[in-house]
């Protein structure tokens, strides 16, 4: 039975007004003019305890809205001295730096009221708040633990723990609201791990709490309502649509975008910032990773000495939370002139009065520009300003799509994955803790959760099986994390550890480690420490690759733990573009746009004037801009030609080895699809590996001896699963991705027995785990987890199968072109992709294959028992 | 003296007699995981027992077995399945030979009460006619004396990448390489968790300098096969 979803409308001032206690209204009134237009969709609907989705842009007070009705609420109960020693209300956020909005929101307009009541000789019992992160000390804990807090403030994973702490769960056994808020940055593992917690405590709680769900905007609104309230609860959408005015436009540092990297360009690039800097009051840049972020301070104060010391400050994820709180404090303080983020600021905390938000490259999606511009003017009514930066020509092209969709307001849409098992493994663990369980009513309660309402029962039962311990047969007992008795079909507790191993290693949130580069030669320079990379881009690197590091190039040799090792003084081009990091995939219907996009332009294209007045229009660009999106079109044409959404060029490229270039403009979900689909047909044609590079714009293949026409032929819309299956196990990808799920299952524990694992120590063991996991099963819970995230999460099958279908209808075509070299839609393919390899010739082969090949070199005979 | 290679192991011939040596076996690898918090079923162990097997059965008859050192993985303290371990290795080679030699290598501080428990030899070094046996990671002036020709030592866990485009597969190797005109002949490690660090880019860490780039390379592929891949400097690849 699936619950109801409907549409909310919005009331009148007035009719708000009214559902208001004498005081909260005169608070309210004494703060603002009139309740904003969240507050006319939320309150009454919360006030009724109805289940609410409330989606609205940045700075829509969305809030204040979940609590007025809470507090108001609150003040009702303590006026009439009914106010009970249990936590009334739980607000659950993503963001560990919490503490500011929460003052905001809750604790100053708690202040005020108990300030009014005393004035007007109200007697108010008092309302407690309470704030438990991974940062609460245990003196706060003990605090809480011995006055109830009323409302009660947290963030995901430690909602989780206290839900097994037998205190807190004995408090919370009569909750009436759950908030969530930040819903929009929640559509990942951590957000599946989170419902089944949200599940826990509907669970045990004696009456249902009423849920409230906290959105930017987000599409689809009805799918992320049903995940916030699972699949069988009613649920009102309040589709808040704030007329705000954004002011943006795309920049970029020069003409010639061909050449990102060179000094010159880089030049501009931070005159260009200083200029935008200079004429804003406080600016906010995003760089999409850390390094940029880095990046980004370091020469601008290279390019401008002095001029910024003191007035720039980074904020990146893997900042200490003093450093953070620092730097939001001055932010709001007015002390910073600009910012620099990773991603880390893009959420909710208000960061004060930020005029200009810069974005370094395409953020990807039209839900997470809108975010980040939304940080500028996070007041209600002042026009949020934004700035695209596009850094090279494809990106020139995406940033220019993207704005023309954010006018449309064309929202990507998300997806949220369903029936992970790594989660669910820690869940049933946490689950095991709390009680005894009978297998079916456990089971019920999973089942709640949108992300698991159609697990089966024996994945659930593998899952089990797995904690039990069954699979380790004789060392059962060294491995079993909780107790299944299988007579009595129930699911318990096992020993003395488990708690405490459960609140340390809680969590989806893959641990990645900075990389320190160490010098391996010239001798001189030997252990030198130059800088450190993200974990990604390590794993972009293949030996020989050389990249650019605070401003010097390295050519990388190997990593071992937490080091790489590299060559300096190296006069080679950057193989590796240093703004390469493991980036968010373009959403599909931006890629669609751009490919559609690419048909008008080159419809268009034998006409410069009429089709660079076309591009004007169409992205609302600069005359220059559109100018040089024509002239990276027209060199595309004049090479083979411009691929698009009717047609779509493969490239053939004869050179050292042979390539296949696919222009396939869909984005790198549906592209890690096709291209291993492709990769693995070209791969089993001729029993030799083949490389693979992936982004959002294509994808290319590369090997031996390529027959494009067979390996085209060989992909249809009935093989690709099984193509891809087959794919998947000769790829790196899996190695990767196994290593954060058997993390989440906890298989690999963080911390154990007083120890914390280095990222470093997880990571020299994930080929080893991998391979001895499949010793013990092809269809071990957890390794049949790491492929289907592979497959559902980072891979969108689904779309490529349609993509497929449409080739199969003669809706789409694919033209093979001889080339001599690579095209220009090619280059930027090759330089800026994800890398892996279908490794289908076996290790035996492939030695005996090189043994011969070395035995040209050394002219000498094989040898078996070699006497020496 | 004659040396042959056979899977990851050596065999020594000298006047009728044969010798088996092997390189270090990390034993309680598998303990030692689930100690640090990794609870993955690993069950190296058997793959090592089975794998000596094999080579033992290849072998034919031998008349005393070399260990050469690292026979256990943690430092320090016997873990209880490291006891396990070894007695059912000791088992293992009893059924084949009954000289078991021990070198005693830098991971095997307390392996005394072992050895005399089992009764097993345990020793620094071991001379053999005009060879000598150790583990690598100290010096002896005994092994200097101008009738040693060779040194058979273990401790720097060999391996090569051999590599073609991107692929890159690493594989156990024997090293072989003259330093002051003795032959030093480096084993791989026995341990089958991983290949071991690679010779062209890593430092070996034995005690003497050995000019590893003049070194002959012998790769072991995983069907025990060995196959000669000439002088390091010779192979392929960055």
């Amino acid at each position: 039975m699936s619950g109801l979803l409907t549409y909310a409308e919005p009331v009148r001032n007035e009719d708000v007004a009214k559902l208001l206690h004498p005081l909260v209204s005169e608070w309210f009134f004494s703060t603002f003019k009139e309740f904003s237009l969240t507050q006319r969709y939320g309150v009454p609907l919360i006030h009724g305890r109805k289940n609410i989705l409330v989606s609205a842009p940045t700075g829509g007070t969305k809030t204040l809205t979940a609590f007025l009705a809470i507090i108001n609420y609150l003040v009702d109960l303590a006026a009439r001295k009914e106010l009970e020693d249990k936590i009334y209300a739980v607000y659950v956020s993503p963001l560990r730096a919490l503490s500011n909005d929460i003052f905001v929101n809750l604790e100053r307009p708690l202040q005020e009221i108990k300030e009014l009541a005393l004035k007007k000789g109200i007697a108010l019992q008092e309302i407690r708040v309470g704030l438990r992160t991974g940062d609460t000390t245990v003196g706060e804990r003990a605090k809480m633990a011995r006055r109830v807090p009323h409302l009660f403030v947290t963030t995901p994973e430690s909602l989780a723990i206290i839900i097994t702490t037998t205190k807190f769960a004995t408090n919370l056994a009569a909750l009436e609201f759950i908030i969530v808020d930040e819903v929009h940055a929640l559509a990942n593992k951590r957000g599946v791990h989170l419902s089944l917690t949200l599940e826990r405590l509907s669970d045990f709680s004696v009456i249902e709490p009423v849920r409230i769900g906290l959105s930017a905007t987000i599409a689809p609104l009805e799918e992320i309502a049903r995940f916030l309230v699972g699949s069988e609860r009613d649920c009102t959408i309040a589709h808040v649509k704030l007329v705000k005015q954004v002011d943006i436009d795309v920049l970029s540092p020069a003409r010639n975008l061909l050449e990102s990297e060179a000094p010159e360009q880089q030049k501009r690039l931070y005159q260009l910032l200083d200029e935008l800097i200079q004429s804003h009051k406080t600016t906010l840049i995003f760089t999409n990773t850390r390094n940029a972020t880095e990046k980004i301070i370091h020469y601008l104060d290279l390019h401008f000495p002095g001029k910024y010391s003191g007035l720039i400050g980074a904020h990146h994820s893997s900042m200490s939370k003093q450093r953070r709180f620092e730097i939001e404090e001055r932010l709001r303080k007015g002390e910073l002139r600009v910012v620099v983020s990773s991603t880390s600021l893009e959420l909710g905390i208000d960061i004060g009065g930020i005029d200009l938000v810069i974005l370094l490259r395409s953020p990807k999606g039209v839900a997470r520009a809108l975010q980040r511009i939304g940080r500028a003017g996070h007041q209600l009514h002042a026009h949020p300003k934004g700035r695209f930066i596009a850094l090279d020509r494809d990106d020139l092209v995406e940033c220019s799509i993207l704005m023309r969709n954010m006018r449309e307001k064309k929202i990507d849409e998300v997806s949220i994955p369903r029936n992970a098992l790594d989660v669910l493994s820690q869940q049933i663990f946490g689950m095991a803790i709390s009680k005894v369980w009978s297998v079916s009513s456990m089971l019920r309660v999973i089942r709640k959760s949108y992300c698991y309402a159609s697990l089966s029962k024996e994945d659930f039962l593998s899952v089990v099986s797995y904690l039990a311990g069954d699979y380790a047969l004789e060392h059962r007992n060294v491995y079993a994390k909780i107790w299944y008795g299988s007579q009595k079909q129930e699911i318990g507790k096992r020993g003395k550890l488990a708690r405490i191993l459960y609140m340390t290693n809680i969590g989806t949130i893959p641990e990645e480690g900075f990389i320190e580069v160490v010098i391996q030669g010239p001798a001189a320079r030997k252990g030198e420490s130059v800088g450190t990379i993200d974990e990604a881009f390590l794993e972009r690197l293949h030996r020989g690759d050389v990249f650019v590091l605070g401003g010097a190039r390295y050519q990388f040799t190997f990593s071992r733990g937490m080091k790489a090792y590299v060559i300096a003084n190296v006069s080679r081009q950057p193989t590796v573009p240093s703004w390469f990091s493991e980036m968010l995939p373009l959403s599909f219907d931006v890629a669609c746009d751009i490919a559609a996009f690419r048909r008008h332009v080159s419809e268009r294209i034998k006409n410069k004037k009429e089709c660079c007045a076309f591009i004007e229009t169409y992205c609302s660009c600069r005359p220059e801009l559109a100018e040089a999106i024509y002239a990276y079109m027209k060199e595309q044409e004049d090479f083979s030609f411009i691929s698009h959404d009717k047609v779509i060029a493969v490239e053939h490229v004869k050179s050292d080895k042979e390539y296949l270039f696919f222009h396939t403009l869909y984005g790198r979900r549906v592209n890690d699809a096709l291209s291993r689909a492709y990769g693995y047909a070209a791969a089993q044609l001729r029993y030799r590996d083949i490389e693979l590079g992936i982004n959002d714009n294509g994808f290319f293949i590369a090997g031996e001896k390529l027959d494009p026409k067979k390996i085209i032929s060989q992909v249809t819309t009935k093989n690709l699963e099984e193509l891809l299956k087959g794919a998947l196990d000769k790829t790196d990808v899996l190695k990767r991705r196994f290593r954060h799920c058997a993390s989440r299952s906890l298989m690999i524990l963080r911390s154990y027995k007083g120890r914390s694992k280095s990222v470093g120590k997880q990571q020299v063991h994930s080929m080893f785990l991998l391979s001895e996991v499949k010793k013990i099963s092809e269809e071990f819970p957890i390794l049949r987890e790491a492929r289907r995230e592979v497959f559902e999460d980072l891979m969108d099958v689904p779309r490529a199968i349609s993509i497929l279908k449409k080739i199969e209808q003669k809706d789409i075509v694919l033209r093979i072109v001889q080339v001599s070299l690579v095209s220009p839609f090619g280059l930027s393919l090759l330089t800026q992709s994800h890398a892996d390899l279908i490794s289908i010739e076996d290790r035996v082969n492939f030695l005996k294959r090189m043994h011969a090949l070395q035995l040209q070199v050394i002219s000498e005979k094989k040898v078996k028992n070699y006497e020496i | 003296m004659k040396y042959s290679f056979l899977g990851k192991s050596l065999i020594v011939e000298r006047a009728g007699k044969r010798t088996f040596v092997v390189g270090d076996l990390h034993l309680g690898y598998d303990e030692g995981l689930r100690s640090s918090g990794v609870f993955i079923v690993s069950n190296l162990f058997e793959e090592t027992k089975k794998e000596l097997t094999s080579l033992l059965e290849k072998a034919g008859q031998v008349d005393e077995i070399i260990l050469l050192g690292d026979l256990k993985h943690i430092f320090g303290q016997i873990l209880t399945s490291e006891w396990k371990e070894i007695f059912a290795i000791i088992e293992l080679l009893r059924m084949y030979c009954s000289k078991i030699i021990f070198i005693k290598g830098n991971h095997d501080v307390i392996m005394e009460p072992i050895a005399k428990r089992y009764g097993v030899l345990l020793y620094d070094y071991y001379l053999l006619g005009n060879c000598a046996f150790l583990h690598g990671d100290r010096d002896f002036p005994e092994i200097y004396d101008a009738k040693i020709t060779c040194w058979v030592v273990g401790h720097a866990h060999p391996a090569i990448s051999i590599q073609e485009g991107v692929k890159n597969e690493k594989y156990k190797c024997f090293l072989v390489v003259l330093y002051k005109r003795k032959k030093v002949i480096v084993l791989p490690s026995f341990f089958p968790g991983s290949q071991g660090i690679d010779i062209k880019l890593q430092d070996l860490g034995l005690i003497w300098p050995l000019d590893v780039k003049r070194g002959r390379v012998f790769v072991v592929n995983d069907t025990q096969e060995v196959l000669d891949f000439g002088a390091l400097e010779t192979i392929l690849g960055p």
